[in-house]
């Protein structure tokens, strides 16, 4: 005897019986329309193709300006981070910048 | 079969009148296929154009191994599969970018589609028949629905996927009883 999930399983499976065709839209037009009908009817690109690699062209222009300005200010970012660094360093060397004494002379000249 | 052979002539020679006649034929084929796999109608509609668009830039090198309706019948299925694929890497594409936003909100929504030619009184039955038809995998999903939502013969849609007649039997068993696990679990949820 089949259980009550069985059963709506079953029913479930068989919904799609007679199942009749829905009404197509009618698409004559806008085939024909996608068709070029300047006089013939061709296969080769239409205008509207060549814009597109134009676009395609543009597009990895625009990415490889993208990555120069990326990397360059990268590098920018960079240079100014080692050259703080460097800056550092050297006020350390020096004693400067630890604050360890509150006398700002000892700080800079050391005991 | 004359008429078939006078059409496809008239398509090879570019002849607008067959074309005419082609599109009068097959779009309701062409655009019921489409919708039983992509479940939307503006996508059935789009795709069925572009059936049509790559029949008519195609047709010369039809080679008449298999009939036309055949052909197109592959040629639709193939775009469909194509056209799911598309959604569903589009789909996993917003997932992971409604993870990162702030908002929370879900930027894509289950689907509860059901065929229009389905009868009424089993639409409700259907909504949950289709959203296990879209976890079959992708060979079962052809079968299944050119068998029964297309009520092609096996001969037909071995044809169509280029396989045996008894691995579509075996396409169409394997799918039903997957169908049924999935439906067990849907059950499991409602109830």
């Amino acid at each position: 005897m089949q259980s009550e999930k069985q059963k709506w399983v079953e029913d479930v499976l068989s919904s799609a019986e007679g199942v009749v065709r829905a009404n197509a839209p009618d698409i004559t037009d806008a085939v024909l329309s996608r068709i070029d009908t300047a006089g013939q009817y061709n296969i080769a690109p239409s205008s509207g193709d060549n814009s597109m690699i134009w676009r395609i062209a543009a597009s990895v222009v625009f990415l490889l300006l993208l990555n120069v300005v990326t990397i360059y200010s990268y590098q920018s970012n960079m240079k100014r981070s080692m050259q703080a660094l460097e800056v550092r360093a050297a006020a350390s060397e020096f004693g400067l910048g630890q604050n360890t004494s509150s006398d700002p002379a000892a700080a800079i000249f050391g005991n | 079969m004359a008429d078939e052979e006078g059409l496809i002539q008239g398509l090879k020679d570019q002849q607008p009148i067959a074309l005419k006649n082609f599109l009068e034929q097959y779009q309701e084929r062409v655009y019921n296929t489409a919708l039983s796999f992509v479940k939307d109608v503006s996508d059935a509609e789009e795709l069925a154009q572009d059936v049509f668009l790559t029949v008519w830039n195609s047709i010369s090198g039809f080679k008449g191994e298999s009939s036309l309706s055949t052909w197109v019948y592959r040629i639709t299925v193939s775009k469909s599969l194509d056209l799911i694929r598309s959604k569903q890497r589009k789909k996993r594409f917003a997932f992971l970018t409604s993870l990162t936003t702030i908002r929370n909100e879900i930027k894509h929504h289950p689907v509860n589609w059901v065929h229009p030619g389905i009868l009424q009184e089993n639409k409700e039955k259907a909504a949950y028949l289709f959203r296990a038809i879209d976890q079959l995998p992708d060979n079962q999903k052809i079968a299944f629905t050119l068998s029964k939502l297309e009520q092609l013969s096996q001969k037909e849609i071995a044809e169509v996927m280029q396989i045996k007649e008894g691995a579509v039997e075996s396409l169409i068993q394997r799918a039903k009883q997957n169908l049924r696990k999935y439906l067990e679990g849907i059950y499991d949820e409602i109830k």
